[in-house]
């Protein structure tokens, strides 16, 4: 059996260490390792399959970030990935 | 002139509390040597009871309470307090050997003083093995500043504090490491061994110790 970590840097994520997170900048979407922790291995195949269009960042969390949150997490990420 | 952020308002707040941080860290190690004087005066020639105390740092206070955020992120929507952390004043009690260690670890919990502390063991990495934690207030110094103490077999502490200072103290330099699954298992090999050790050498003691070894009381 893979390791949860093992499927999100098979699809191309990168563990971003500052935000605990795994970033996928092609596909915009970004899982915390708390969600990662604890959602089973299928669940994270799907939502890592999930098309979300790709124009906005998506951000896979136990507790959706706020806006506020989610602002800074966007802006980081857009200039630390470009 | 810039807005104020989180982090400013959390190290004002930090250096406001700073004074009643240092009196609860006094009291806590002065309660816990005094309720433990029975077992430090009963303590057999290679056994040890060692008390080390440590006040939060700043900004190690800060990135706890970051390190809680999914994000790692402040959410400026929400009212943060370094009162939230639950060990800004620690103690650790290092005990050798483990007989000493679950003696100590009961006339504490058992004691007044401690009665309504709330017990949130830590788990070593990757194994059943457990340490005592406990958190709680000195109320006669603070009923903001909640305390830590933990009881924790001596050779673990020892090599906790290396590792953590090696692992996570310089700044960048090992980022990640606790995620590392190499280091991981070698953390976790480290610990179960001494922890063998420990047990080993109790078991050679109690079968080859005369009954005179024993001190009196």
């Amino acid at each position: 059996m893979k390791k949860k970590s093992d499927i999100l840097l098979d699809a191309n994520y990168r563990y971003y260490f500052d935000r605990a997170m795994y970033v996928n900048r092609h596909a915009k979407k970004a899982f915390s390792v708390e969600y990662v922790d604890d959602h089973a291995e299928e669940q994270l195949r799907q939502r890592i399959q999930e098309n979300t269009g790709g124009a906005k960042w998506k951000f896979y969390f136990n507790s959706p970030p706020s806006d506020g949150v989610q602002h800074e997490l966007e802006r980081e990420l857009e200039k630390v990935h470009a | 002139m810039p807005e104020r952020t989180i982090e400013d308002r959390l190290r004002e707040e930090y250096f406001d509390l700073l004074p009643e941080i240092r009196g609860v860290a006094a009291q806590l190690e002065a309660e816990l040597r005094f309720r433990t004087l029975p077992v430090l005066h009963s303590l057999r020639p290679y056994e040890q009871l060692i008390f080390k105390s440590r006040i939060k740092e700043s900004e190690s206070a800060l990135g706890s309470l970051q390190r809680r955020q999914e994000g790692r992120v402040f959410d400026p929507q929400q009212i943060y307090s370094v009162t939230q952390l639950p060990d800004l004043a620690a103690v650790r009690v290092l005990v050798f050997s483990g007989e000493k260690l679950i003696e100590v670890d009961n006339i504490l919990r058992e004691s007044d003083a401690f009665r309504d502390w709330v017990s949130d063991p830590i788990l070593y990495s990757q194994s059943s093995l457990s340490v005592s934690k406990y958190c709680g207030y000195c109320r006669d110094v603070s009923v903001r500043v909640r305390g830590e103490y933990q009881v924790v077999p001596l050779l673990i502490a020892n090599f906790w504090d290396v590792e953590h200072a090696a692992m996570y103290k310089p700044t960048g330099w090992a980022k990640g490491i606790e995620h590392d699954p190499v280091m991981k298992e070698l953390r976790a090999a480290v610990e179960s061994s001494l922890a063998s050790f420990e047990q080993g050498f109790e078991k050679f003691v109690r079968s080859n110790s005369a009954p005179s070894s024993t001190p009196s009381n």
